[in-house]
């Protein structure tokens, strides 16, 4: 299974806000544990496909700089409703605010499916430059490279409308 | 990818605390093809490792009949740290205030006596009808049934047990 | 314990949302709906009555504080909306409650849209007298 807990990218707007999708199926890896006949999205999956939409939206905001993003804080996740096999959870997630040197970026978040709130989430990333040492330069070459390519499969569809 | 994020639990109190252990082996699809430049495990999959050892907890505090869990609320999730591959986590669960719906706990993370992330948040019963259409209620619970067993808490009759390795 | 006043009692319901729903205190006002202004869901109310609980050393039996358990009577709701019975079933066992006007005809869904923060104080001062 591809660990990405996101379709596709909807909207973008640099350094503001992203929406993206995730659409849900039977066939998923995850669905069988989660649970064994009950199938649903798992919150924390739902809070996973929000840090990735927020990672992807500083990220291309900083023209792929070489760059990780930490985890640092995740605060009010409410989760509302269902989301289940045939669902598709579309997931805005907007900059609330940064720190001075622009290393900590808060976002708040929030998740629809069919226009109903399935749930809300605030967290903060804080950025972590990469030093590239000669030895390891493939290595980033190689990384750099999956994430241009993730990136045009993720926003394929929005090109071509 | 299975979703059971806990390997072993070592100390069981019910109703009041858990503790467990979950490895991440260089297997774990998090780690393959990712998108990261360092192969660290994403914080989300803690985020629920600590809510299963929170349901985990519950659900052997409950009588016969297991209710469903749903992940309710997260008050505040802090991360000190991050987690790589071949990493043994130590994680806790906590029960703060116990209620009949909707139940506050808190749960930590520690990787070689160090602090790696903690959690407060709120999980809440589910009653599962047997009845309902698209609930395969026999499956439900047989896998609580194996997974209990595997976590070794199915020898649990008494108030606790303790099955600390060292 | 000595009754505190009420703006004492306000200042300690306030503390309380702000940590249950992540909201800014200039958000929190005596007028303010607890569900459209400050975007409280059913799990953050059971988070509000342990913080109350906490805060003013007392005990919040289940549906004293928010009347669900009322509007699944089949006597005191009708057609999704409060019968008359309900209507003084909710006056004489929840004397905080302030009902808009117009009470026997609103949805009950948009009842729950009426509770506000004024309500929370209204309660603690019937609790603690």
């Amino acid at each position: 299974m591809r660990y990405c807990f996101i379709d596709r990218v909807k909207e973008l707007a640099l350094h503001k806000s992203i929406a993206v999708s995730k659409a849900v199926s039977y066939g998923e890896p995850f669905l069988e544990d989660h649970f064994p006949g009950a199938p649903v999205l798992p919150g924390a999956m739902m809070v996973e496909g929000a840090i990735e939409a927020a990672m992807w939206l500083l990220r291309v905001s900083k023209d792929f700089l070489l760059e990780d993003f930490d985890v640092v804080k995740v605060k009010q996740a409410k989760f509302s409703k269902v989301v289940a096999p045939g669902d598709v959870l579309v997931t805005t997630v907007e900059v609330d605010s940064k720190n001075s040197n622009d290393e900590l970026t808060w976002f708040r978040c929030k998740g629809k499916c069919d226009d109903r709130k399935a749930f809300s989430v605030r967290f903060a990333l804080k950025s972590v430059i990469m030093e590239v040492l000669p030895e390891n330069k493939d290595y980033f070459d190689i990384v750099s490279k999956r994430q241009k390519v993730l990136w045009s499969v993720l926003t394929a569809s929005m090109k071509a409308s | 990818m299975r979703y059971i994020l806990l390997d072993q639990v070592t100390t069981l109190k019910k109703g009041e605390l858990l503790k467990g252990i979950k490895v991440f082996p260089l297997t774990h699809e998090a780690f393959r093809d990712s998108v990261n430049y360092r192969p660290v495990v994403p914080p989300a999959l803690l985020i629920e490792a600590m809510a299963q050892a929170g349901g985990v907890l519950l659900s052997a505090s409950f009588g016969e009949e297991p209710s469903g869990l749903v992940f309710a609320k997260i008050e505040d999730v802090e991360f000190f740290t991050t987690v790589w591959p071949g990493d043994r986590l130590f994680i806790d669960a906590q029960v703060l205030e116990p209620s009949e719906n909707a139940t506050k706990l808190k749960s930590t993370i520690v990787c070689d006596g160090k602090p790696v992330a903690h959690m407060s948040y709120f999980l809440a019963k589910r009653t599962l009808d047997p009845d309902e259409s698209n609930i395969d209620y026999e499956a439900f619970l047989r896998s609580h049934k194996t997974r209990a067993a595997v976590l070794g808490i199915s020898k649990l009759t008494g108030g606790t047990i303790d099955n600390q390795s060292q | 314990m000595s009754m505190p006043t009420n703006e004492e009692i306000f200042d300690k319901v306030k503390d309380c949302l702000i940590n249950a729903l992540d909201v800014d205190g200039e958000d929190v006002v005596l007028e303010a709906s607890l569900t459209e202004d400050l975007e409280a869901e059913s799990i953050d109310f059971v988070d509000i009555v342990f913080r109350m609980e906490k805060a003013f050393d007392i005990k919040i039996p289940q549906g004293e504080l928010f009347p669900q358990e009322l509007f699944s009577n089949k006597d005191f709701v009708q057609d999704g909306k409060l019968t008359a019975a309900g209507i003084g079933a909710l006056g004489k066992d929840f004397p905080y409650l302030v009902l808009p006007e117009n009470a026997e005809n609103m949805p009950v869904s948009d009842l729950a849209s009426h509770y506000n923060v004024d309500m929370l104080v209204r309660y603690i001062n019937f609790k603690l007298s």
